[in-house]
């Protein structure tokens, strides 16, 4: 069944259109990873309305591509202007700078690109593998299990996503609540629509995506004063790194690849912890560490293959559970819902063509991101000139139709522009957005869930505590609560003074 | 079954204290150094403030004139109020990415768009 599948993805992702969407996918995501205005989620939310008019198949892979493709793009600016492009390419500026003055730009970007591949495609594999069999667990979930799936899928994103846990799960709270207007799915009783009919098939999260991705990061751009210029030089030397330099690569990138592909697995940790992650490991284990930081190529490929890891990793339990592990992957798990597609373990069987497609999409995507890597660097680099002026309108004309489009509805226009003028007072405060896009798109399944398990427990909450799956995974869920209490570090403390006591007495 | 996946599972929180951990040892060598300098930004309130009244702007006076010809104006006056560019490229820009719109979501897409005043 699942080698059937695998074939069926393969025959649909070489048809010209497919292999078309991905080529476009990644060239988009190598260009807007590397101007560093702009965000891959938000590319990927700006660009989701126009994957609605392809199948589903096309559509979501080119959002994976795209994904795929700016985590290298991140690395242009990082290498050359000393600023990452995107979040996760934070550790390449710490290898990736220090060479680009040694005049070995090309070389970085070549390290760069390889070390992509590799954490791509060995993120790619993970998810072939790991996926279906993830999925076949979950197939047997019922509402009652579902239920606890999403409780811990909330609790981790909140209390592991950037920033404090308080505001990460008060973030996460608000989410679910807004998820809950609109019609209760099982009962059909309208709620908080305050009357109004706009309302009463809920706040659609693709608009909230759209306008808490989208608006604060145009409005950064340009409250700016005075825009620094940036000066980039041209690089001469070759890309492709020499064999001795692979060698000294290779073990590295299959380390680092391993860390982002479980980094990327876990919900609310993305590319940003997964590079940081990877590049101290690389550290720990490398023979020179004096040269880290001064422009190691082994540092420069940990941090470069870890935060292309992560893709295919935070796909893992976005597509089996329906918990998406980053915004990014939010977004793409939006569009599968836009097409009626709800994540889940039904993608696994019920949905297999659009799955394994996706899957091998994600793996050309990184054949075609070093193809284009190769022969348009150099271009790129002359995107990360645009100015910032320059990109914040074009931004804001690109949500407006985008949220005009989703539900061809002007009402979503205004909501979107309320969400990003939400967004970007959150940031302000340092108020993690993820966890509430992650909270709407979840509540809708936590309802439904939460509904059917008491009508199976004759309405008894015992119902969760007596079924070992869900009483396994909320129990799961308060500790990921309770780790980042005072309750916590108390107990810590005692126990490390406890030990300290024995051993002077 | 349940056992197993209650091992995956532990496996999972014992990753997810580990990357925690890491990240708060991480943050002091170059994170925590972004968020200052990001945080003593001096930031032109009157042109953020302004800006955002222009995109309310936009957005209401979508409907009643039309996408196709509100966006142009938009565009334009933003870059002349941000200063962003020359005049020979606020021209190229705002007709060229309308017209790019254009052909993408109604060309190409078919998705109905507000005319306005172009019905």
């Amino acid at each position: 069944m699942i080698f059937e599948n695998l074939l069926l993805g393969l025959k649909n992702v070489m048809s010209i259109s497919s292999l078309l969407s991905v080529i476009i996918g990644t060239a988009l995501g190598l260009f807007v990873g590397a101007m560093p205005g702009l965000s891959a989620t938000m590319a990927i939310a700006l660009l989701l309305p126009i994957t609605f008019g392809m199948n589903p198949a096309t559509g979501i892979s080119m959002l994976a591509s795209l994904y795929m493709g700016a985590m290298y793009g991140g690395s242009i600016a990082a290498i050359l202007i000393k600023t990452p492009g995107t979040p996760a390419a934070a550790a390449t500026v710490m290898d990736g700078y220090p060479l680009m003055q040694q005049g070995k730009a090309g070389k970085a970007l070549g390290v760069s690109l390889v070390a992509s591949l590799i954490g791509g495609v060995l993120s790619s594999i993970a998810l072939l593998t790991i996926a279906p069999a993830l999925g076949n667990l979950a197939l047997q979930f019922g509402p009652v299990e579902l239920f606890a799936v999403a409780v811990l899928g909330i609790t981790i994103i909140g209390s592991l996503s950037q920033g404090s846990t308080l505001l990460g799960l008060l973030s996460g709270a608000i989410g679910l609540l807004l998820a809950l207007v609109g019609m209760d799915p099982i009962t059909g009783t309208p709620r908080f629509t305050f009357g109004s009919i706009y309302l009463f098939s809920g706040v659609p999260y693709t608009v909230a995506l759209i306008g808490l991705f989208s608006i604060p990061q145009a409005i950064k751009l340009i409250q700016r004063d005075e825009e620094e210029k940036k000066t980039i030089s041209k690089f001469t030397d070759r890309m492709l790194p020499t064999l001795q330099e692979l060698k000294l690569m290779i073990p590295n990138t299959i380390r680092s690849s391993i860390i982002g592909i479980v980094t990327g697995i876990i919900p609310g940790t993305g590319g940003d912890t997964a590079c940081w992650f990877a590049y101290n490991e690389a550290k720990r284990f490398s023979k020179d560490k004096d040269k880290f930081g001064k422009g190691s190529i082994e540092g420069l490929s940990a941090a470069e293959s870890a935060n292309n890891a992560v893709v295919g990793g935070a796909l893992i339990p976005t597509l089996t559970l329906g918990i998406p592990g980053s915004s990014a992957t939010a977004i793409i798990m939006g569009g599968l819902m836009v097409h009626g597609i709800m994540p889940g373990p039904t993608l696994m069987t019920e949905y297999a063509d659009v799955t394994y497609t996706l899957i091998w999409a994600l793996m050309i995507s990184n054949i075609a991101m070093f193809a284009l890597g190769l022969l348009f660097t150099r271009l790129a680099i002359n995107v990360t000139k645009i100015s910032d002026k320059v990109l914040a309108p074009i931004i804001i004309v690109l949500c407006v139709i985008g949220s005009f489009a989703i539900n061809n509805s002007i009402f979503d226009v205004y909501l979107m522009f309320a969400f990003g003028i939400l967004g970007y007072f959150m940031n302000k405060i340092n108020m993690p957005t993820a966890p509430m896009v992650v909270g709407m798109i979840l509540g809708q399944m936590l309802d439904t869930s939460l509904h059917q398990s008491l009508l199976i427990g004759q309405d008894s909450w015992a119902v969760f505590i007596k079924n070992p799956i869900s009483a396994a995974l909320l129990f799961i869920a308060l500790v990921s609560i309770l780790q980042s209490t005072p309750l916590f570090s108390i107990i810590k403390r005692k126990i490390k003074s406890k030990k300290s006591d024995e051993a002077l007495g | 079954m349940i056992s197993l996946q209650l091992c995956m599972i532990q496996a999972y929180v014992s990753e997810t204290k580990i990357a925690k951990a890491n990240r708060i040892q991480n943050k002091e060598p170059g994170e925590e150094k972004d968020d200052s300098e990001e945080k003593f930004e001096p930031i032109n309130y009157r042109q953020a403030i302004i800006f955002t009244i222009m995109i309310s702007a936009y957005i209401f006076l979508l409907e009643p004139i039309g996408y196709f010809i509100i966006t142009p104006i938009y565009i334009v006056s933003t870059y002349i109020f941000l200063n962003a560019t020359k005049v020979r490229n606020i021209v190229f820009i705002s007709i060229g990415f309308t017209a790019f719109v254009y052909f993408l979501f109604v060309v190409f897409l078919k998705l109905p768009i507000p005319m306005g005043l172009l019905q």
